[in-house]
């Protein structure tokens, strides 16, 4: 009996300490940022001949498959809106100049 | 050969295994969230490595025996298979990390998924084993490692402010995301203090029929390689730190670490990254499956060795192609490589005192160790890291599943 | 005086060409009438490593080893004026060839069939 009441006790503590609605809305934005960070970097390495163009449609298909998962969470409605053009906006950019066909809106 | 080409060779080893997609990845991961407040975990790490390491060819010198085969002698079978299961599981994650950095490296160059690379490339390690003659194939590869100093010029070019990586060293409290800055530290850990890399160790010291007189030897290398793959790591945190955390990138992809170092080394320096992953992962695996089938055949009484035959050693062949054959599944059923690199570090941390405590038993007594037997630093040393890490892992690792 | 514990169970078995050929799993000791008892052989394989692990292990072993060779299941016997010195291993007057049927079994059903053995 003892040893469920502290399991209980221990879960408790445990899930009392998982992210917080706030948490998981600022890892969503952080996401989003980072993303949109990591296109735009991309298109510039890719202008400047720095990274090869093989890479740059890597990062396009990982980045779209990104904003599939997060566009399937809660968070991504509450997310603001520029911040969501913003990282369409680069997608769009990134694959243009690599002649991919377009990857569309989130 | 002569001494100083044995010191060279054992250093350059080193530094070739050091650095493999643990290091990379969690180094990086550390460098984007937290700048240079990591540094710590790292040196700690290695401050524990180097005693591990050191301890292994001085029990091999010493001995004559390897780490799992006194671990038998001394233990008994059951501690014996305790720490083997603990081996074999954890490393069969690592195996497969390792496989899934090498997959990755052939998907940057060539843009095909790394899920197709993933049979090639574990057919590789396992050719390069099943073939034999492991001893040259190791110091080439070991060497060609040396390619991720690549990593070392981009740091030195981006020009790191050097009193805020000399703060690094200190233990500094998070701002915000404790949960995920405990679990990088704790994959840092993981991905500096592997097991397989003494367990490595020690069996290449009984091959090389190590005496007494190489007790300075194993010194040397021990503390300057892994000093040299300390610092190594140090430098995929820099640049990490100055080219993604400014962008505010946060890698939760693998492909996102291409960008490392095209900034301060550009063209060149994508394909340098792909080559230091590639090659550092593939030494990695070699070791790695060496080690746990090492660690079956000392325990067990099989035939092993380096450049042994597969008819003259067929189960410890078996294991190691067992091994390979698992953790390339794992890759071919698309787990994502750096979740599970990250994963598989924290997990190594989790388990070290299941690995180190056995291990310092045998470091302090009389009938192995005779008068060379541990001093207290190194007992001591072990001991607390060992625990921290465990203990940081165990709460961690749950709240990062959670999503922290 | 001979630790049989600490030096000779669970070491390295060595044969007469210098071979790895299992550990020492065992040691029979030969109980006499009035008289000490004595070491009668060591003994390495069968289903001795499994016993000490656990009894279930032991029974899910013998069931195994039963279904996939019947003649490997007892463990192979090395009478005790046969070990020749005992040091960091054991070694013995033997030929690993003749204390090794899984690593026959595993060299002869597997091995082989694989390409470049």
């Amino acid at each position: 009996m003892t040893r469920i009441i502290l399991l209980a006790a221990a879960l408790s503590l445990l899930l009392g300490c998982g992210p917080s609605p706030q948490d998981k809305a600022q890892l969503a934005r952080r996401t989003v940022q980072s993303w949109t960070a990591t296109v735009e970097k991309t298109t510039e390495a890719v202008q400047r001949g720095a990274a090869p163009r093989v890479y740059g449609r890597q990062i396009v298909a990982a980045a779209v498959e990104s904003r599939k998962n997060e566009a399937g969470t809660p968070e991504w409605g509450r997310l603001p809106a520029q911040e969501r053009a913003a990282l369409d906006r680069a997608i769009q950019r990134l694959a243009s100049l690599l002649g991919m066909p377009d990857p569309g809106r989130s | 050969m002569s001494k100083l080409l044995k010191i060279a060779l054992g250093i350059f080893t080193s530094i070739g295994g050091f650095l493999e997609v643990g290091a990379i990845a969690t180094a990086a991961e550390a460098g984007a969230s937290f700048r240079f407040q990591l540094i710590w975990a790292v040196v700690l790490g290695t401050i524990c490595v180097i005693f591990l390491v050191e301890m292994s060819g001085r029990l091999a010198a010493l001995s004559h025996h390897t780490i799992k085969d006194a671990m038998r002698e001394r233990f008994g079978p059951r501690v014996f298979m305790l720490t083997l299961i603990s081996d074999v599981l954890v490393n069969v994650l690592v195996l497969a990390a390792e496989i899934g950095g090498m997959s990755l490296a052939l998907q940057l160059v060539t843009g095909i998924g790394f899920r197709w690379w993933a049979l090639p490339t574990g057919l590789l390690t396992w050719l390069l084993l099943w073939k034999g003659s492991f001893g040259l194939i190791e110091n080439g590869v070991s060497l060609l490692g040396m390619v991720a100093l690549a990593f070392l010029v981009a740091a030195w070019k981006l020009h790191p402010d050097g009193h805020d990586v000399v703060a690094g060293l200190a233990l500094t409290l998070p701002a915000e995301r404790p949960v995920h800055y405990w679990f990088t530290a704790v994959s840092i850990l993981g991905a500096v203090i592997s097991p397989y890399l003494f367990y490595f160790y020690s069996s290449g010291a009984i091959e090389d029929h190590w005496g007494v007189d190489e007790i300075g030897v194993n010194r040397a290398v021990a503390t300057v390689g892994m000093s040299f793959g300390c610092v190594l790591c140090i430098a995929v945190m820099i640049v990490a730190a100055l080219v993604l955390q400014p962008a505010g990138i946060q890698p939760d992809r693998f492909e996102q670490l291409g960008l490392l170092l095209t900034g301060p080394l550009g063209r060149w320096g994508f394909y340098l990254f792909a080559a230091t992953l590639l090659v550092s992962c593939l030494g990695a695996a070699l070791e790695l499956s060496l080690a746990t089938a090492y660690s079956f055949a000392q325990g067990l009484g099989w035939n092993w060795g380096e450049s042994v035959h597969p008819r003259d050693a067929a189960r410890f062949s078996l294991t190691y192609t067992i091994m390979i054959a698992a953790a390339t599944l794992l890759i071919v059923l698309g787990l994502d490589p750096l979740k599970l690199t990250l994963f598989s570090m924290a997990l190594t941390s989790l388990t070290l005192p299941v690995v180190t405590f056995p291990f310092l038993v045998l470091m302090n007594d009389r009938d192995y160790c005779g008068e060379l037997g541990n001093h207290w630093i190194g007992n001591a040393a072990v001991i607390v890291i060992s625990l921290l890490a465990s203990l940081i892992a165990l709460v961690a690792i749950p709240l990062q599943l959670m999503g922290g | 005086m001979i630790d049989l514990g600490r030096q000779v169970l669970d070491q390295q078995l060595v044969d007469r060409n210098g071979l790895n050929m299992g550990k020492v799993d065992g040691i029979a000791l030969e109980l006499r009438e009035g008289k000490p008892a004595r070491v009668a052989a060591v003994l390495t394989g069968g289903h001795l490593l499994s016993r000490r692990l656990h009894p279930r292990i032991e029974r899910w072993v013998r069931k195994l080893t039963r279904r996939l060779a019947p003649s490997r299941v007892e463990p192979v016997r090395i009478p005790w004026p046969q070990v020749k010195k005992i040091g960091v291993d054991v070694k013995v007057d033997f030929a690993a060839a003749d204390a090794m049927p899984w690593e026959h079994w595993v060299r002869d059903r597997v091995v082989r069939r694989i390409p470049g053995a």
